[in-house]
């Protein structure tokens, strides 16, 4: 079997050490399935055991290493190299602070999402010995798609806005917001609509579109975000016309 | 400095407190970060994503520019056959030919990336079932052409 | 929206302009004849004043996202000009018998 090599440049960063991130070129032979990741994991065991980075699952449902793949925001644990030019840069993921190496601090986003309250509010909550709450097929099929978020971030990378400024809430965080408003168990909208149509929140989004498509779960938070405009708008003006209504 | 803890039978143990992290680095946002090709799209818009999108927000303002100009011609309805005319002359001067070329690219981009765009994220159900975004965008082109050709006739008066 | 009409207007008076349509396509005679319409009046009206104030949303953002710092004021410049275009329009349309 002929080896091929891929030539992997890599950011690197020592805190307090490096005045800014400099390129490392390693070069890493590689198979057909061969990802990213496993090519960072080679570096780490058989070249430098000092690179950074985090990855968890390698299967694509943790979120945990989320990178910038020639200029991409990608999981490597599903980049495959084989798909790739022979020269590959990997850089930390972009819009975060870098802690080191391919390490970024998402702390901001973590934030956002408990600003968003990423959780359920039950509308009508029930003791858990009333049982469970019961939903049809078709009411799940209603939020399921923005349910499928792993808090990757990739979408806080491929945001512009976001980068510009990051006081912006971000595509996931307003997905997930869009994902419990949709959930017929959720009654917590008032409590979250100051956040999510508040002064950094959706219609702080211009819809540029980068952010669903380099989502890995397909959660289309762009669509998301639009129909929560779009919502919003409408009870804006329902409040305007019956406030007798408003709730 | 050192934190006083006691172990299990109660005998001081100092822990050494850990050192302050240094600073996480912030990477400069560069101005023309629309243009330097860093941000490479999974779409076929690759390193050109966000130029694109720069050129889509202002096709919005040339196409606003345009209408400037049209306010201008409808006004002039008010003042007598004589100035209508003369500025509806003004049409064949390649200056003004050269705007609405430009005007008309403009408006063209904007509602094909409106439709590619909004016709992904609109929800109509038919029934029980939701229709495919696909099918959206094209019905979003149809109907556009259905509008634009009901004004055209309308204006041009067929 | 309104914008994506605007297509067909550009489109009319370039094919004037460059002879592909007769100029009594836009003759004085049957633009007043339409424009005396309230309907036309009321739907030119929408033609013009929302791409204003959608022009000037868009123009805030973008200079909001080239990092100038200025969105404020040409935010401010922006949506007046939209307001006073609006008032224009509203202004002629009334104005043309």
């Amino acid at each position: 079997m002929s080896e091929r090599t891929v030539s992997l440049t890599v950011m690197r960063y020592r805190p307090g050490v490096d005045a800014a991130p400099t390129p490392a070129t390693y070069t890493v032979p590689f198979r057909e399935d061969t990802r990213v990741l496993d090519a960072l994991n080679y570096i780490k065991d058989e070249m430098d055991g000092t690179l950074s980075y985090r990855w968890s699952c390698r299967m694509g449902v943790c979120g945990s290493c989320g990178m910038m793949v020639n200029g991409t925001p990608k999981l490597t644990c599903s980049a495959l190299l084989r798909d790739l030019p022979s020269a590959v840069t990997v850089e930390p993921l972009a819009n975060f602070p870098i802690i080191r190496d391919l390490v970024v601090d998402i702390d901001d986003f973590l934030r956002k999402l408990s600003a968003v309250k990423a959780w359920l509010i039950p509308d009508s909550p029930k003791a858990i010995a009333a049982g469970e709450y019961l939903q049809t097929p078709e009411q799940v099929e209603r939020y399921h798609q923005f349910s499928q978020c792993i808090n990757c971030t990739l979408c806080y990378a491929a945001c512009p806005v976001y980068g510009i400024q990051p006081q912006f809430v971000g595509p996931a965080a307003l997905a997930l917001a869009h994902r419990y408003k949709m959930d017929s168990r959720d009654g917590g909208w008032s409590e979250r609509a100051p956040i999510v149509a508040g002064p950094q929140g959706v219609w702080e989004c211009e819809f540029v579109g980068e952010c669903s498509l380099v989502c890995p779960k397909h959660v289309d938070p762009a669509a998301a975000i639009q129909r929560t405009k779009l919502s919003a708008s409408m009870e804006w003006m329902r409040n305007l016309v019956m406030p007798w209504a408003a709730r | 400095m050192d934190a006083q803890s006691g172990d299990a039978l109660g005998r001081p143990v100092s822990t050494p407190t850990r050192p302050a992290a240094p600073p996480a680095f912030h990477r400069p946002v560069r101005l023309d970060w629309w243009l330097s090709g860093r941000y490479h799209s999974p779409s076929t818009q690759g390193t050109r994503a966000y130029l694109l999108f720069m050129l889509r927000e202002l096709s919005s303002v040339v196409v606003a520019l345009f209408l400037v100009f049209y306010l201008v011609q409808i006004a002039r309805l008010s003042s007598g056959q004589g100035a209508y005319d003369a500025f509806v002359a003004t049409l064949r001067s390649p200056v003004v030919v050269l705007f609405h070329l430009i005007a008309l690219a403009s408006a063209i981009y904007h509602a094909v990336t409106w439709w590619q765009l909004n016709g992904v994220v609109m929800v109509v159900r038919l029934g029980s079932s939701t229709v495919p975004p696909r099918q959206l965008v094209l019905g979003g082109y149809v109907l556009w052409a259905i509008a634009s050709i009901g004004v055209c006739l309308i204006l041009v008066g067929f | 929206m309104a914008a994506l009409l605007v297509t067909v207007h550009i489109l009319v008076n370039l094919l004037v302009g460059v002879g592909l349509l007769g100029t009594d396509t836009l003759s004085y005679g049957r633009l007043s004849g339409l424009v005396a319409n309230p309907i036309v009046k009321l739907y030119l009206l929408a033609l013009f004043a929302l791409p204003f104030f959608h022009a000037a949303h868009r123009l805030r953002g973008t200079i909001r996202d080239l990092g100038l710092h200025a969105d404020r004021v040409v935010g401010f410049l922006g949506y007046g000009a939209a307001i006073v275009g609006s008032i224009w329009a509203l202004a002629v349309l009334l104005g043309v018998p």
